[in-house]
């Protein structure tokens, strides 16, 4: 059974400069409870493609296609619709919780009116819901901090604090965007802990929202790989990191350090840069960067197509033999 | 938060000081003197009005002799208005500048953050736009302009409101004043508030609150409004300063048994003492209200600390 | 981005690129060089002279066949004619009066930024203080006293506006004191004062010209203020604030001595603070557009 079914998204920004158009036809299927890890360069489109199905995008842009959860149609919808269902039916934390919080309000104000907007609690039992899931997420001394203001806590436990936030709507989804990217390492491994306790209770549907597939590695149970506003591979984490498909996919593989290859070969990288979302080559997108590329590869795209059980690629390289 | 507003009040002496001093001088070192376009006088009997108002003294004598009157409160006697004290005469005038000023004050804000408010979140239409050129073009008209105008369409043509004078401060009598004199902040209270909320808006923690499902009005309500206020609130002190000087030429025009008449007679009097006060009572306003502004403004913002 | 090409390297070239492409800063420029010329040539030209007394043409509204366009005042003297002379004087005012400003805000705030310390706090408290002081009423008191000079109203008026400009540059050069290039500077003995001529004096000129241009409407609005009060300029000399102030007593018979000098005040600060507006916009190196 299927939470979430989007399909065809696209999002186009509205620019000084003309339309720029930053996810393309987006296909993706969420299952109940799963945690899948969407990776990807910044600049692909990965944060944009859950504000563009939650309605987020910035004023001027365009979403079309389709983002189905259960029998609405997010695409379109109203604002107070769409209202109803962020926060309560699909949670987002944020990248930088510095900026993320309102330092103009106390912590507990923050996350008590979640409960109460939407779960009608009075403030008092919204106060109360707020204590319990600071005092969940590890916030040490919680009574006290709940009154607290956003530049009053560190940066781990500010994000923390927005994890809890996100979780007190009692979300079916929760999207992480770049949740450990503004921490110091050591912090961002607690909150990974965090993410993965959240996962062991059960129920809880997550993306995991990062350029890093090490931050995925060790959470996801499905990886999705982006780039230039497309997805380029789809695949269980098992088969993603044991045999990656698509060219991309392998150099992000190749530029990670790895542990169980010490030794002195340095770090891999992909040559050249990602291109411009905007003016896209005819073909693959990664076609300049990539080694295997040939004509057929620079004329027309590829899509995405299953080439396993649970396994899709967009490559013209692979599943052609 | 106290101990804040005791040391900044503490830190105002030297202010304080600098103005007594600078005034003092500015004010004695002019030519011409309190006496000079009266009938002329007999020596003796100019010699004995100097005496009496300790015009004979050396001049850093009678500095130090203000001084030491002003720390007892006392601001001397009026040189021009026989017989009032310059406190009198401030008390007098003082109720009726300080009624158009803080009328004047509220109008501007409310009518400013309102209309700034409606073109932010309405960016780029056409209700922004006919907003912010209405606001640009509020500053640049002064209000000696737009005074006489209003006057002459209000109260000469459509003969709706009175050309001038106070009528013991009747509503009717307040409004093209207070206009006049608000209508320059309104612009300017505008123009900060649509920039700020504008900025306010497009800030990660507005996308947080839209995020949580929160409702636009609550948004703008709890979550923007605050931010996009502080600037407005750290405006008030100095567009106070503004509008009590505004009100200068804006109760010469109107006719306005207010401080700024005493000012500006004084001065071409020579009223030394009336002058003097008045800059002072002037300048200790301003002093104070930058200070109440800025205690305001920690007060709203949470990371603003005192210690 | 997709002018990256034609955009100008220099800060100064892609600051004048923006600016051309704004059409209210251009609008603006052109009316106020119109203004500008008007006032600078046109008292050459009109058929009248600012200062000829006509006791038989008292308060003629505007008239084609006698050459008085926009009407006579109280005295006779034709009205467009004293408007471009009081033109001259309300401009001048302005950029003097601001160049005085800019010459004392730029040295003070300069050098406290870059002495720093003591000297700098000190410097600052100065600031402080004087910020605090209605000056608008010391102005008043200086021209009550000393008479209606010209240069003296430069002088004062300068004088009170130079404060933020200190504050700006101080700002701006403590943070510019901090990078490389000063450092390297500094390594190897550039004297102190040669650096702040050389290296923190161009790159605070942007925030300056976007001020300067702002602080120009603030001291013709102060000059007008003054001479509104009767304490501006002499006669026959003109200002617009005068003028505007001939005209509010007129009012009644005769509004348009106070609808031209005011219009060309309006539309001045107008254009002013439009341009300053624009010129802010377009310096702001945030903005990568």
């Amino acid at each position: 059974m299927s939470r979430l079914i989007v399909d065809g998204l696209t999002v186009t920004l509205g620019t000084l400069s003309g339309p720029r158009t930053v996810v393309r036809e987006v296909g993706l299927t969420l299952g109940e409870g799963e945690t899948l890890g969407l990776v990807g360069e910044s600049g692909s489109g990965k944060s944009l493609l859950w504000l563009g199905v939650l309605g987020l995008v910035p004023p001027g842009a365009v979403v079309t296609g389709s983002a189905r959860l259960g029998d609405t149609e997010l695409v379109g919808a109203g604002q107070g619709q769409l209202a109803d269902i962020r926060g309560r039916r699909i949670a987002m934390v944020f990248q930088d919780p510095m900026t993320a919080l309102n330092p103009y309000l106390t912590i507990g104000r923050q996350l008590a009116e979640v409960v109460e907007r939407h779960h009608g609690a009075d403030r008092s039992t919204a106060r109360r819901a707020a204590l319990d899931l600071l005092d969940r997420v590890g916030i040490p001394d919680a009574a006290r901090r709940i009154d607290l203001y956003p530049h009053e806590f560190s940066g781990g436990m500010r994000q923390r604090a927005t994890i809890a936030m996100a979780l007190l709507g009692r979300p079916d989804i929760l999207v992480a965007d770049e949740p450990t990217t503004a921490l110091d390492v050591t912090v961002q491994a607690q909150i990974l802990d965090l993410f993965a306790e959240l996962k062991r209770d059960g129920g809880l549907t997550q993306v995991l929202i990062s350029h890093d597939l090490g931050v995925v590695a060790g959470l996801a149970d499905r990886v999705a790989v982006m780039y230039a506003g497309r997805l380029v591979e789809v695949a269980g984490v098992e088969d993603l990191f044991a045999c990656p498909l698509h060219p991309y996919t392998q150099g992000l593989l190749a530029a990670m350090p790895r542990v169980d290859r010490p030794g002195v070969d340095l770090l891999a990288t992909i040559p050249g840069q990602p291109p411009d979302p905007a003016r896209l080559p005819p073909g693959c997108a990664f076609a300049p960067r990539c080694l295997l590329a040939d004509d057929g590869c620079r004329h027309a795209p590829p899509v995405l197509a299953p080439v396993a059980p649970g396994r899709q690629v967009a490559c013209r390289k692979v599943g052609a033999p | 938060m106290f101990r804040y507003a005791v040391a900044r009040l503490l830190g105002a002496i030297p202010t304080l000081f600098a103005l007594v001093t600078i005034a003092f001088f500015l004010v004695r070192l002019a030519p011409g003197g309190p006496f000079d376009e009266e009938r002329q006088l007999p020596p003796e009997i100019e010699a004995n009005l100097r005496r009496a108002y300790n015009l004979d003294a050396p001049l850093s004598a009678q500095y130090l002799r203000y001084l030491g009157d002003l720390a007892r409160g006392d601001l001397g006697p009026s040189f021009k208005y026989k017989d009032y004290r310059v406190a009198e005469l401030i008390a007098t005038g003082l109720p009726v500048t300080a009624r158009i000023g803080l009328s004047a004050l509220v109008v501007a804000v409310v009518i400013g953050v309102a209309c700034g408010a409606v073109a932010a979140l309405r960016r780029n239409s056409w209700v922004d736009r006919l907003v912010m050129t209405l606001a640009m073009t509020g500053i640049a008209i002064p209000n000696f302009v737009v005074a006489p105008a209003l006057t002459l369409l209000l109260g000469v043509y459509l003969r709706i409101l009175p050309v001038g004078g106070w009528g013991d401060g009747a509503v009717r009598y307040l409004i093209l004043p207070v206009v006049a004199l608000a209508l320059p902040k309104i612009a300017y209270v505008a123009r900060l508030t649509r920039g700020s909320l504008a900025e306010v808006l497009g800030s990660p923690y507005i996308r947080t609150a839209r995020a949580k499902g929160l409702r636009n009005g609550t948004i703008l309500a709890r979550h923007a409004a605050r931010a996009a206020l502080l600037p407005v609130v750290s405006y008030l002190g100095p567009t106070a300063a503004a509008l009590l000087t505004g009100s200068v030429v804006i109760e010469q025009i109107f006719g306005i048994p207010g401080l700024g008449r005493y000012f500006v007679q004084g001065a071409l009097n020579r009223d030394y003492t009336l002058v003097l006060g008045i800059v002072l009572f002037y300048g200790t306003l301003i002093i104070l209200l930058n200070l109440l502004a800025d205690l305001a403004y920690g007060w709203l913002d949470p990371r603003v600390r005192y210690d | 981005m997709t002018d990256a090409a034609a955009l100008p390297r220099s800060p100064g070239g892609r600051a004048w690129f923006r600016l051309r492409r704004n059409p209210s800063a251009m609008a603006a420029m052109t009316v106020l060089g119109l203004i500008v010329v008007l006032c600078v040539a046109g008292p050459w030209v009109i058929p009248h002279s600012y200062d000829a007394v006509a006791w038989d043409s008292i308060l003629t509204g505007p008239d084609w066949a006698s050459g008085h366009w926009f009407g006579t005042d109280p005295n006779g003297r034709d009205l467009l004619a004293r408007t471009l002379v009081g033109g001259r004087i309300s401009l001048l005012v302005g950029l003097i009066a601001s160049l005085v400003a800019l010459v004392i805000g730029v040295s003070w705030g300069a050098v406290a930024g870059y002495v720093g310390g003591r000297v700098d706090g000190l410097m600052m408290r100065v600031v402080d203080i004087l910020y605090a002081l209605p000056f608008m009423f010391f102005v008043i008191l200086l021209m009550v006293y000393f008479g209606r000079n010209i240069v003296l109203i430069f002088v004062a008026i300068g004088a009170v506006e130079w404060l933020t400009m200190a504050r700006i540059v101080r700002g701006q050069t403590l943070s510019l004191k901090r990078r490389e290039f000063i450092e390297a500077a500094r390594a190897i003995g550039v004297p102190g004062l040669t650096i702040v001529r050389r290296h923190i004096v161009p790159n605070v000129l942007g925030p300056v010209i976007v001020f300067l241009t702002l602080t120009i409407p603030e001291v013709m609005l102060i000059e007008s203020f003054i001479s509104f009060l009767g304490l501006g300029v002499q006669e026959p000399m003109t200002s617009w604030g005068v003028l505007i102030s001939e005209g509010a007593q007129n009012i009644e018979e005769a509004p348009w001595l106070l609808l031209l000098p005011g219009t060309f005040l309006a539309l001045t600060l107008l254009c002013l603070n439009l341009l300053g507006d624009a010129l802010r916009d377009a310096l702001d190196p945030r903005d990568g557009r």
